[in-house]
């Protein structure tokens, strides 16, 4: 079945004109992958004896998957002629296909050490990825405090995950389960420690001075790579730990909910004071991640679906809105807001592209963003009701940062900056909106697929 | 299935989206009359607004970027009138505030960039409201109009009337009604006449099972303040689409005051009416404005009466429309709504209220009649023209709606006609109240005539009760001062320069110099190898 999907779709392609190799193959990897969901949600699966597959591991693969596509597609200015910087032969390409090798795996494998072995290998392509393409000083800070703060953090993940293997004696992640998990240990502050470094990754408030600084000094795709992927391995982590841990509710976890909760608020109000479009997007990242971390923190089963669904609509739809920001970085030279306006006169497809994704990134029905808003806020309500106004607090700010973010960019008078010779705007950050929104809307229609 | 929808019968198609949850998520198609006879109408003016602007709009350069608006708007209306389960009803309301967002802010100026913030931003307090709604049904089975609230009491219906409040602009959420007429008149005229300030209302309508005795009160209560509010500024504004825009708010806060009643068809009969004649309104004014120059004050306007005969004769219908004229197309379903309001059990001050209403829309509608028609020696008046072809058609086509629609409607549906009792001694002894109240009125403001109380009055009526400013700038302004020094103090200094760089700075110089310490000693060498071979035998 999955061979007749992909020759079908590499005929219609093939029809359609596309001669280049490397669209072909991607697209049949995700239909290959997205054809393999047959498995059921809540059953774990061991493939082999270092791969695991449930639902929302293939879900996260293919976020993976399709994340590094876009940002590959972005990014061909750094790989076509004239333009290409190299380090002993290594390009942006490389360094992407490494984080995305590193995140397949991560998702995937199905014992804690290789868990947490992926979890640290990603950081060095991105570490790479961070610091090479420049010489400002701003870059080497950003760069060591992201591998501060989440190495640092890790740490003690590092030595309890040891401490469980000499436990329980195998670290598989389905047979700690199967045993028992880690019931013996009263687990308010030692489930702190642990989860910390999950936390610090999917970056809690308190916790997220790297963000800002790391997307605003990285190069559009490993902005795009860090704001898609590596942000979901602190939730992926997350989840897998409560599951297989048997984790119950106690007033550290329902800490940890009202600090992300009122920290994503915080976030989002933040926003909307910006003055680069970048840490505006960045700061976004962290009100998403803040509400999808709280609803799953509330241990209801619709709060990992919409946990889940946050993560996956976040992952497709920001790193669009960076490859949009550097769009105009490229015709305006500066990320600043002062500079880059008033594009909606001369520009009106990407006008459109821009305001399509700012409402997408609010959460406009019909789309996945809105469910996983809607469900994330339920849950929040069904626990407790300050809890839910919180949220539906945060959904306004949402929206107002969105739409400032439009007005922001597409407003008012041209920019002087846009009018000089030789402009030639090329169609492939359009290419990947378009593909991102028809899976963003789409997703609507297979609800049950993205809802794990 | 023509016939089946006539008597009475409804279509249903459900698409369900996900089984996973145990409420039943899914969007259902409804045509029953109600929503067949709406979207009918909708249409119809939408399509006359199209025409229209092809006459205001001629010499803009992106009239087609305009027109997708238009159609995306008109089919954002048309999901929220047929998808009547909540799911179905985001994606229109949704759409809804969005769409008119860029419509509002089409002419990129920095004056209607804050008009479409602060309507957007209304309506977005309201998608809260609804989000909030859907989540408190969420613990009931289904999202469908068909439910009780069972579960979550009168909470829901908060919800659900406060979301309606924020998008037919009532009282505290009015003040994006007004700062939305910087958008050009043909949407105007389709979207705050008809379609985006009724849609909460028709949300009402459709859900008006959720509601209970206390959210009847206080959306009478609320209904009444804005038809006050409204009134009272109509009579003093001096910008002609803001005036209209007023009646606009005080015929919804009528809409609104009949459903709290628990007149819901009598209402829905209203809005269908209302939308007819008040798009013909903005129509004939976009047409004064276009051939006085794009000029909006009425200070500066004066003797269309003279140079364009057909568009004021038409103005003049659907003022008449407007204060309910006998037989013109308003009366009908205004005497419905009085009729309501006199039989049915409110108190005399809500009596009082809404012929104090009544008798400001007689008031600001001469008012406008006489600015706009009298030959004042203002302005220049050799440029009138009515040569344009797509104006005279979009007038012949909307020239019903002031005149004879609700006849129409009332003899082809039975239910619009309602016949209701009214005790006479009530409505004479309310009358004769009035009467003296509003000739005690004349009086003091004749007695009065300090400067100052004057101006005060005006400068309160004018900025509608001081809402538009407490709504705009106040709050936006104290927020964002709020948050920008949130950031200098917290974000930047705690956050990223203390704990970033000072502290992580610190602790790791700290560790570095004392590693190099060990590192560099022989007996820190002989400790670190003989710990970690004790580690490793003791792990394994």
């Amino acid at each position: 079945m999955s061979c007749v999907l992909m020759l079908s779709v590499s005929c219609i392609l093939w029809g359609l004109g596309m001669n280049e190799v490397g669209w072909l193959i991607m697209v049949c990897a995700v239909a290959l992958l997205v054809v393999m969901m047959d498995c059921p949600f809540n059953f774990y699966i061991l493939k082999s004896e270092w791969l695991g597959v449930d639902e929302m591991s293939v879900l996260m693969v293919l976020l993976c998957l399709l994340v590094s596509m876009m940002s590959l597609v972005s990014s061909t200015k750094e790989v076509k002629n004239g333009f290409v910087v190299l380090m002993s032969g290594w390009s942006v390409v490389e360094m992407v296909m490494f984080i995305c090798l590193g995140s397949v795996l991560f998702f995937s494998v199905c014992s804690w050490m290789d868990f947490f072995f992926f979890f640290e290998f990603s950081l060095v392509p991105t570490f790479f990825l961070i610091l090479k393409w420049g010489y400002q000083p701003e870059r080497l800070q950003a760069a060591v405090f992201m591998l501060l703060y989440t190495v640092g953090s890790s740490l003690p993940l590092l030595m309890s995950l040891v401490y469980f293997w000499s436990y329980v004696k195998s670290d598989n992640m389905l047979l700690s389960k199967m045993v028992g998990g880690w019931k013996d240990f009263n687990m308010n502050w030692p489930w702190l420690i642990m989860s910390l470094s999950f936390l610090v990754k999917l970056p809690v408030y308190g916790a997220h001075a790297w963000l800002p600084k790391a997307h605003v000094e990285a190069p559009l795709s490993g902005s795009m790579l860090l704001a898609g992927v590596l942000l979901k391995f602190g939730g992926y982590g997350l989840i897998r730990l409560m599951w297989f841990s048997e984790v119950t509710n106690s007033t550290i976890v329902l800490f940890v909910l009202v600090f992300s909760l009122w920290g994503g608020v915080l976030s989002s109000g933040v926003c909307s004071c910006q003055s680069d479009l970048k840490s505006l997007i960045a700061y976004s990242s962290i009100g998403h991640m803040a509400l999808s971390l709280s609803v799953l923190l509330s241990f209801y089963s619709v709060g990992k679906m919409a946990c889940v669904c946050v993560l996956y609509s976040h992952g497709i739809c920001s790193p669009i809105l960076f490859s949009l920001a550097a769009n105009s970085y490229e015709f305006c030279q500066s990320r600043s807001i002062m500079l880059s306006k008033g594009i909606s006169r001369i520009f009106p497809v990407i006008s459109g592209v821009w305001f399509f994704f700012c409402i997408l990134n609010m959460g406009f029905p019909p789309s996945l963003n809105f469910f996983s808003e809607v469900y994330s806020v339920g849950g929040l309500l069904s626990l407790q009701w300050l809890l839910g106004l919180m949220g539906g607090l945060m959904c306004l700010m949402t929206g107002a940062y969105c739409l400032i973010l439009y007005s922001l960019v597409n407003h008012g008078v041209v920019s002087s900056m846009v009018f000089k010779p030789g402009l030639n705007l090329s169609y492939r950050y359009l290419v990947s909106s378009v593909f991102g929104g028809v899976l963003l809307l789409g997703g609507t229609l297979c609800l049950d697929m993205f809802f794990v | 299935m023509v016939a089946g929808v006539f008597n009475g019968g409804a279509l249903v198609l459900e698409w369900e989206l996900s089984e996973k949850l145990f409420v039943e998520t899914s969007f259902c198609l409804v045509l029953d009359w109600i929503s067949c006879l709406f979207s009918m109408s909708v249409l119809y003016i939408s399509g006359c607004v199209c025409v229209f602007s092809g006459f205001y709009l001629s010499h803009d350069k992106f009239l087609e970027k305009f027109f997708v608006l238009l159609k995306l708007f008109v089919v954002s209306m048309v999901v929220l009138v047929l998808f009547p389960s909540y799911l179905g009803l985001m994606v229109g309301w949704d759409g809804l505030g969005v769409i008119s967002f860029l419509l509002v802010i089409y002419y990129l100026s920095s004056c209607s960039l804050s008009s479409g913030m602060i309507t957007v931003l209304s309506n977005r307090v309201g998608d809260v409201c609804f989000i909030l709604a859907i989540s408190l049904m969420s613990s009931s089975l289904s999202f469908g109009m068909w439910g009780e609230s069972f579960v979550s009491g009168f909470v829901l219906g908060i919800f659900l009337m406060m979301g309606s409040m924020t998008k037919s602009a009532q009282v505290p959420f009015s003040a994006w009604l007004p700062e939305a007429m910087s958008a050009p008149t043909p949407v105007s005229s389709l979207v705050h006449s008809s379609t985006l300030v009724t849609a909460g209302v028709y949300v009402l309508i459709r859900f008006s099972a959720y509601l209970s005795e206390f959210e009847m009160y206080m959306l009478s209560i609320s209904s009444m303040v804005t038809m006050l509010l409204a009134g009272s500024s109509a009579c003093m504004e001096s910008d002609l689409k803001k005036v209209v825009a007023l009646s606009t708010l005080s015929q919804v806060g009528m809409m609104m005051f009949a459903i709290s009643l628990g007149a819901n068809v009598i209402a829905f009969f209203h809005l269908l009416v209302h939308a007819f004649f008040k798009a013909l309104m903005f129509m004939c004014m976009g047409g004064v404005i276009y051939y006085s120059g794009s000029c909006q004050d009425s200070r500066f306007l004066g003797g269309v009466w003279n140079k364009l005969p057909f568009t004021s004769c038409l103005f003049l219908f659907s003022n008449f429309s407007l204060m309910g004229f006998p037989f013109f197309s308003g009366f009908y379903s205004k005497e419905l709504i009085v009729g309501a309001a006199l039989s049915l059990n409110v108190g005399l001050m809500a009596v009082v209220l809404f012929f104090m209403c009544l008798a400001f829309t007689i008031s600001y509608s001469f008012r406008t009649l006489n600015l706009v028609m009298q030959d004042m020696s203002v302005f220049s008046l050799k440029f009138y023209s009515m040569e344009n072809g797509y104006y005279l058609s979009s007038l012949l086509l909307m020239m019903n709606g002031a005149i004879s629609t609700s006849l129409i409607m009332q003899s082809i549906l039975k239910e619009f006609s309602t016949v209701s009792f009214v005790n006479p001694s009530v409505f004479y002894s309310v009358l004769l109240l009035l009467v003296m109240f509003f000739f005690n009125l004349v009086l003091l403001f004749n007695c009065l005539s300090k400067k100052s109380f004057m101006s005060l009055t005006k400068n309160f009526l004018k900025s509608m009760w001081f809402l538009s400013i407490i709504s705009g700038n106040f709050i936006s302004s104290k927020l964002l001062m709020m948050i920008s020094s949130y950031i200098v103090y917290v974000e930047m200094g705690w956050i990223r320069a203390f704990i970033g760089s000072k502290v992580i700075n610190s602790i790791s110089m700290v560790f570095r110099n004392k590693i190099w310490e060990m590192n560099m000693n022989f007996f820190g060498v002989i400790l670190f190898v003989f710990l970690s071979v004790f580690l490793i035998l003791k792990v394994f």
